[in-house]
């Protein structure tokens, strides 16, 4: 469980790129989502405990990830969209770093590396970006932290091995764990998004699972305008809108896009 | 009239089973993938299917055996083929009703049509 | 431990390369000891030595981002341990420790040219001030080099190196500065007091001394530097942000 209270951060420059951010955030995969510099590298850093927030504070069960106690840090793992890990192959990372995490599951990692194309032995630094970007990938899944945080996980990803990745996360996420992507490409994973947060210009709009989402609106496509949407956007012959539930029979699934257009146009969902 | 083309996937999970026991794929009496199994086949999140599974449950379509996981009940297909007439009559037929009007077409127009669908013609073009 | 495990890969160049190139500069020196010209020799095979010595620490600097480095589940306390047993032990020994065997096993074949040999046995080289004061002279560079490694956020190798070498010029700065001054106040005071110029072998004795005089003022300077240096390195250690 991921509490953030009252969360700011703020540039060295002086700019927030973090503003009172507050939420609950419990066990599922949450996509995060946000314009260019809304902050949300910034706040998995803070999640992660690589940044100390200027106020307020994260949690990971009760105590504040910027503490960086052995205890917490070993519950999270953060891969961002550029990292590069301080070992020469995967098969080393596993023997010197994956020994603090206890979760880790080598044969979860096997798994993982076997369904990209690899072993485990190559060296880092000779793999594509692609390629690199999957076995960090493959081996941060295989963690098992509770929380698992990426930003642009995709990034770099042909389209076969988005699809993989996409199983990958299904098969080795479990429902204890709260996975948080952070991704421009919405379409990629969104079948398996359980929960949502929003994040635009610092402050986080909304932070909270699809079923609870689905349990206050409905989002539907219809070819004439329905009435008294709470938003609502014409694309090409149809239109697409958010309504309070109940007003419609049947709700698709949630419309990231509209969700954040909605929400960026001051809409109280 | 709402027209709703977002059919969520939970839904479309459900009509992939219809089709996986219709076709025998899941053989009547016989052992469903696990939810697990099946979200990761479909990459897919866990209560997505749970939530397809539940609604093949309420329907009868399927049972749970305690421990061994879910299996697809003896009338499994008599069911789907009433749910899937179910849904025609109440999805499909309003719809198409709707268009009809819209359209000015009645049922002398589409009489012929329903009874030769080989020769798929529109009756303007001779 | 597994913290050693963790750093050992890095480690692993530097446990070798280390002793090779010390035990190296051994064989050179001990093979042109007989010739007047190993001062420049061992000039240079010092200033070497000493930089090795002083970038000791860069071998934590990871060329990417240290996120895997910051996150990782492990007290601070160890890993300050251990980077700073590593520095200020574990590193000079490497160089130390090879040298010191050859010396052991082959003293006895050494060949020392008389010049040099003459030099060596004059006592003033060595006053044990003058060592402590080299020890700690040593040390500053090294802390610095450790609290840039971890405490940089970009181009982490290149500007350690830089701010140490900055920091051993600093050093040689001051060290000449109070050098040219104990000598200019000796020459002023040998004037006033209408003191006949000695031999310079006197002459450099007289400075010797003078400059184990004031080179207590000048270890404590760098010690307190050093110290303050290494608490700083600690800070960083402990709450880094990328």
């Amino acid at each position: 469980m991921i509490i953030l209270n009252n969360l700011t951060y703020v540039y060295r420059k002086g700019a927030e790129a973090l503003s009172n951010a507050s939420a609950s955030i419990g066990g599922g995969i949450y996509l995060l989502l946000g314009e260019n510099g809304a902050g949300k590298t910034t706040l998995l850093h803070v999640i992660a405990g690589l940044l100390h927030p200027a106020g307020g504070e994260c949690l990971i069960d009760g105590a504040p990830t910027s503490g960086r106690k052995p205890e917490i840090m070993r519950r999270v793992f953060f891969l961002g969209d550029n990292m590069s890990f301080p070992f020469v192959s995967i098969e080393e990372m596993t023997r010197c770093h994956a020994v603090f995490y206890p979760t880790f599951d080598a044969e979860m990692l096997n798994r993982n590396l076997q369904r990209f194309g690899m072993t485990g032995e190559e060296r880092l630094d000779k793999l594509s970006l692609g390629n690199r970007h999957k076995a960090q990938l493959a081996y941060a899944l295989a963690l098992r932290t509770e929380v698992l945080l990426f930003d642009e996980p995709a990034n770099g990803l042909d389209i076969p091995s988005r699809q993989q990745l996409q199983t990958m996360i299904a098969e080795c996420v479990e429902p204890r764990q709260t996975v948080i992507i952070s991704t421009h490409i919405v379409s990629d994973l969104r079948n398996l998004y359980d929960g949502v947060l929003v994040l635009s210009r610092g402050k986080l709009l909304l932070a909270d699972t699809t079923d609870s989402l689905l349990g206050r609106v409905s989002f539907t496509v219809t070819t004439v305008p329905p009435v008294s949407p709470l938003y609502m956007e014409r694309r090409l012959n149809s239109f697409h809108a958010i309504l309070p539930a109940g007003d419609s029979d049947e709700s698709g699934d949630v419309d990231y896009e509209l969700l954040f257009n909605a929400l960026r146009n001051n809409v109280k969902l | 009239m709402d027209f709703n083309e977002n059919k969520p996937i939970y839904k479309q999970i459900v009509d992939l089973c219809y089709a996986r026991i219709i076709s025998d794929v899941w053989h009547t009496d016989g052992r469903v993938p696990s939810i697990k199994e099946l979200s990761v086949e479909l990459a897919v999140n866990n209560r997505t299917v749970l939530k397809a599974f539940e609604e093949l449950q309420s329907q009868g379509i399927i049972y749970p055996k305690r421990g061994l996981g879910y299996y697809v009940s003896a009338d499994a297909p008599g069911l789907i083929l009433e749910a899937r007439r179910a849904e025609f009559f109440r999805d499909i037929i309003p719809d198409l009703r709707e268009r009809m009007r819209l359209l000015g077409i009645t049922l002398a127009d589409i009489a012929p049509h329903l009874q030769q669908p080989q020769q798929l013609q529109s009756p303007d073009i001779k | 431990m597994s913290l050693i495990n963790y750093y050992m890969p890095r480690l692993k160049r530097q446990l070798i390369f280390y002793p090779v190139i010390a035990v190296l500069f051994y064989f050179l020196m001990f093979f042109t000891l007989r010739w007047e010209g190993v001062i420049l020799i061992s000039a240079i095979a010092s200033n070497i030595l000493n930089v090795m010595l002083y970038l000791g620490a860069l071998i934590f600097a990871s060329r990417g981002g240290m996120e895997i480095d910051t996150t990782l589940p492990v007290d601070w306390r160890k890993k300050a341990t251990l980077i700073l047993v590593h520095t200020f032990i574990i590193v000079p020994l490497l160089i130390a420790l090879p040298v010191a065997v050859c010396y052991l096993l082959t003293s006895q074949w050494i060949v020392i040219n008389p010049f040099i040999k003459g030099i060596l046995q004059q006592e003033w080289l060595l006053p044990l001030p003058f060592i402590i004061m080299s020890i700690a002279t040593t040390m500053l560079p090294m802390a610095v080099c450790l609290y840039c490694v971890v405490s940089l956020k970009s181009n982490r190798v290149i500007m350690s190196i830089v701010w140490t070498i900055v920091a051993a010029f600093a050093e040689s700065i001051v060290g000449g500065i109070y050098g040219a001054y104990a000598a200019f106040k000796q020459g002023i005071e040998d004037g006033l007091n209408g003191v006949e110029p000695q031999s310079s072998s006197e002459l450099a004795k007289d400075l010797m001394a003078e400059i184990s005089n004031g080179s207590t003022a000048i270890t404590v300077i760098f010690v307190i530097c050093t110290i303050f240096v290494i608490v700083m390195a600690c800070r960083a250690i402990k709450t880094r942000q990328i």
